[in-house]
């Protein structure tokens, strides 16, 4: 009841000195508005690599190759799947890859990445096919010459997909023949090719028409939880040290990778970001809390009579700072609310340009950052206002009356 | 000119027995930088109920001193200020508060309305320092301006009335807690000859009608006039204490 009304004197007061008050908002409202700005597009920032890395797949685990001496070959598969006893693995593809010259008729395309893989490729890359048969069980055991393309070979050389299909195309100077063409994937914006612009070819097809060689580049894992990621990696990697007679790990002449470190790392580098952008946002914070603190301080010197006359018309000291907190954090608390809306105004504006640009980045607005700002506006109100109110309701009376 | 004014002397105020103001070998002192000042040197007075006083005396002389130390904005270097049967010297800074808010009412001589709030929200505010419920202060603030005959400025800004009109509006404010003591600091010292006269009697009213006991000070023989005693200060004693000289008049104060 009496807060009400404290609560009421605060506004009337605030709107008898109209102008001061928007001066003072305004510096709340700069200091919210670039601090939502800021975390808005550092949460958008976040957001957009962790589905990039999602992408990649959180729950596999990749075994890439690193020695001439002892290159990867499917015997360390086998070694590797003969001691996963957990039955951590519920997929895997091994595969090798190079860049070739794709050619049929007077059409080519050059460097296109060519990938030999084993039966598990559709499951643990993801993909799938629109058009066509995946390789069968026989393609990839006796090295038949079939390839499956992403669509923007089948455009560039064939016109269309549907075209592509039992068409023959030339891997550097051996003759492939096309079983299926894979769907359209969305452009990440990590990567600057084209996602379309590959090819695939039965491992023991690439071993033996193009790279004539045993080795392989790296195998991928499928893990059946993607919690199981650590005991998956110590499987991959105590199996390969035994092989490679190793005992330091330091030593270990292959690289065991999990997308799941990247998100870790790039997570934590965003965070970082963010935390700095907002940081620097928040300073200007600060300095609306103190041009409050001033404006405060002013405000108090100036109504030193009116002071002084509520203190003897019966004022009690906390009723004094009550009202002069109050008409702090009302301040702040308007400059909050407009800071926010303008601050999301800022974040839409930011995402239309970005949009505009082809850009995948966006300022992603959340309810913490919402609730963050209204509570350290309300709170810059109460830790700047203090001091104001209480140097206001210490005033003696009768130096208060005495000021003409 | 106004040789002719009549006070309203023909009532006899109603003093009672009891004692609402006894002030015991009040001391004051002033700390500064050039040294010590002392400004009351003991005084010693009591006032009862329904009692019309005046406080006079020259600049320098300590009244304003006393003044503050009896509206407890301001405590005594030593001795006691006993206000209504309770020795203010052992109350709290928020005590005196309340003490401020119920027992006295001021009204001072620059009128310290607050300029953008209207006459009855400046009559109505010492009610929310005091707690009344919303309805009862509306109403006796209603009430009020009625007595100092403003209801038809009741929703006006203070500063769009005159001085005699402000000063109205503040001896309204004064009663709104409905105090024991009224206090005023020069009431008239910013008024015109006219609506000085207007002010006391309005006072004096307060003091035969409704039994209020007033404490006015003043350097003006002709405002004391109006009062039954006087006490008169020079620097810092009481020289005198006795009956007011109710035959001064304006035009030859």
């Amino acid at each position: 009841m009496i807060a009400l009304e404290i609560f009421r004197e605060a506004l009337s007061s605030l709107w008898q000195n109209k102008g001061r008050t928007f001066l003072s908002v305004l510096g709340i409202v700069i200091g919210i508005a670039s601090v939502i700005v800021m975390m808005g597009i550092g949460q958008g920032a976040q957001d957009s690599i962790t589905s990039e890395v999602g992408g990649l797949g959180t729950s596999t685990i990749n075994l890439i190759n690193m020695s001439r001496e002892k290159p990867l070959t499917l015997k360390d598969l086998d070694a590797i799947l003969a001691n996963d006893y957990a039955g951590v693995f519920s997929a895997y593809c091994a595969q090798t890859q190079g860049s070739y010259t794709l050619a049929a008729g007077s059409e080519s395309v050059e460097s296109v990445s060519v990938t030999g893989v084993t039966a598990g490729y559709l499951t643990v890359e993801g993909k799938t096919v629109e058009l066509g048969n995946f390789f069968d069980d026989d393609d990839f055991a006796t090295g038949n010459r079939v390839i499956a393309v992403g669509q923007a070979v089948a455009k560039d050389i064939y016109g269309s997909a549907s075209a592509a299909i039992g068409q023959r195309l030339n891997v550097g100077t051996i003759p492939f023949t096309i079983v299926a063409v894979f769907a359209s994937e969305s452009s990440s914006g990590m990567s600057f090719s084209d996602p379309d612009s590959f090819a695939v070819v039965p491992l023991s097809a690439m071993q033996n028409s193009l790279t004539g060689s045993s080795s392989l580049g790296s195998i991928s894992f499928l893990l059946t939880d993607a919690a199981q990621a650590t005991t998956a990696k110590s499987i991959i990697g105590y199996t390969m040290l035994a092989r490679h007679n190793l005992t330091d790990v330091a030593d270990a002449d292959f690289t065991i990778f999990a997308a799941t470190d990247l998100l870790e790392v790039l997570t934590a580098v965003t965070g970082t970001m963010t935390m700095l952008l907002s940081g620097i946002a928040g300073i200007s914070l600060v300095v609306g809390g103190i041009g409050i603190m001033n404006v405060m301080l002013m405000s108090v010197m100036e109504r030193t009579r009116e002071i002084g006359l509520r203190k003897a018309l019966g004022a009690r000291q906390i009723t004094l700072i009550a009202q002069f907190l109050f008409e702090a954090v009302l301040i702040t608390c308007l400059g909050g609310i407009i800071g926010l809306l303008i601050g999301l105004g800022g974040c839409t504006a930011y995402s239309f340009i970005m949009t505009q640009m082809s850009n995948d980045a966006r300022a992603v607005v959340s309810w913490s950052s919402v609730i963050l700002s209204i509570g350290i506006s309300t709170a810059i109100g109460l830790i700047f206002g203090i001091y104001p109110a209480r140097k206001a309701a210490k005033l003696p009376p009768i130096e208060a009356l005495r000021t003409e | 000119m106004a040789n002719n004014i009549d006070k309203p002397e023909e009532k006899p105020p109603k003093i009672s027995d009891k004692i609402v103001i006894e002030v015991k070998d009040l001391v004051k002192t002033y700390h500064s930088g050039a040294g010590d000042t002392l400004v009351l040197k003991g005084l010693n007075f009591q006032i009862h109920e329904g009692e019309f006083v005046s406080i006079m005396g020259p600049s320098g002389s300590g009244k304003s001193t006393t003044m503050h130390i009896l509206g407890a904005l301001d405590t005594a270097t030593s001795g006691d200020y006993i206000l209504d049967g309770v020795n203010t010297k052992d109350l709290s800074e928020d005590e005196l508060a309340g003490v401020r808010s119920r027992k006295i009412g001021f009204i001072f001589q620059a009128f310290n309305l607050l300029a953008h709030k209207t006459v009855l929200e400046n009559v109505m505010l010492p009610g929310m320092y005091g707690h009344l419920p919303m309805t009862l202060r509306h109403q006796k603030a209603t009430e009020l301006i009625k007595l100092v005959k403003l209801e038809n400025r009741a929703h006006h800004r203070a500063s769009q009335l005159s001085g005699g009109q402000q000063q109205r509006v503040a001896i309204a404010r004064s009663l709104m807690m409905d105090p024991a003591i009224i206090l005023a600091d020069e009431p008239t010292g910013n008024l015109p000859t006219d609506q000085t006269d207007e002010v006391l009697r309005f006072l004096t009213s307060l003091n035969r009608d409704q039994g209020k006991t007033i404490i006015i000070i003043t350097h003006e023989p002709a405002v004391a006039s109006y009062s039954d005693r006087t006490i008169v200060l020079r620097d810092g004693v009481i020289t005198s204490d006795g009956p007011a000289n109710r035959n001064v008049h304006y035009d030859c104060a």
